[in-house]
């Protein structure tokens, strides 16, 4: 568990305040937690995780309910997150 | 005393473990250099992997697809297809896989990838930790190309 963006509501466990959203996200490097505004862009959030634990400076998609959210410029609340939310950041890459 | 390197994998592990808690996905211990892990597909089912992670680092894990009722590995049943990753020779086909190489596996399709180079094979991206690759199956597995099992 991690320092957060807004405040320290992910760090005790408690319940995002009214215009912040709580995100526990599984990462490259294990769990992350942090708060935001619920007007965030999620580029914001995923260049915060990616420098908060040092990651690869490669593409990273964050996913929610396995649909990735994108595009990166809109916000947490326009994809209908409030409150605590479970998110993944998955490495992009090719295969086959 | 654990080498540098032991150290460091079981810090993977224990991330891993941590995320599968996280996301509610099994994850259970074989020995220092196996594990198995239970991820929920799309479809609500759940696929099995059994990752052998030995000589980790100098080349990439082997990910089987794994059926923990027979204790079978890589059987069709036990095997999505679509995804972007999903070959139809019955193995994740990407560089962090090390049954993707032939020279490992005669299934593997890739003879052109160089074991020894996997982390700095351009398409393995940021897919540099047991997690990280565990992440991107799980997203294959929910992807909306995602076909189910293989017959």
């Amino acid at each position: 568990m991690v320092a957060t963006e807004t405040g320290s509501a992910a760090d005790k466990g408690e319940e995002p305040g009214k215009d912040e959203i709580i995100l526990d996200v599984a990462t490259p490097k294990g769990p992350w937690s942090g708060a935001f505004p619920k007007t965030t862009k999620i580029q914001v959030v995923i260049d915060t995780i990616v420098n908060d634990l040092g990651l690869k400076q490669e593409t990273f998609q964050l996913v929610y309910n396995g649909t990735p959210m994108e595009p990166t410029s809109r916000t947490l609340v326009s994809f209908g997150l409030e409150g605590r939310v479970k998110l993944t950041l998955v490495a992009t890459g090719d295969g086959v | 005393m654990p080498t540098a390197s032991e150290l460091l994998i079981e810090e993977e592990r224990q991330d891993l473990a941590n995320n599968a808690a996280l996301l509610s996905w099994t994850y259970t211990p074989m020995d220092a250099g196996n594990f198995v892990l239970g991820v929920t597909a799309r479809d609500g089912t759940i696929f099995h992997l059994w990752c052998q992670h030995d000589r980790y680092g100098v080349m990439p894990p082997a990910w089987h697809w794994f059926n923990p009722e027979t204790n079978a590995r890589d059987q069709a049943g036990d095997i999505p297809k679509g995804g972007l990753f999903f070959h139809g020779n019955k193995v994740i086909c990407a560089p962090w896989n090390r049954l993707a190489y032939s020279a490992i596996d005669s299934r593997g399709p890739h003879g052109d990838w160089e074991l020894a180079n996997w982390r700095e094979n351009p398409k393995t991206g940021a897919c540099l930790t047991l997690s990280a690759m565990a992440l991107r199956i799980h997203c294959e597995l929910n992807a909306l190309s995602f076909q189910g099992r293989i017959p």
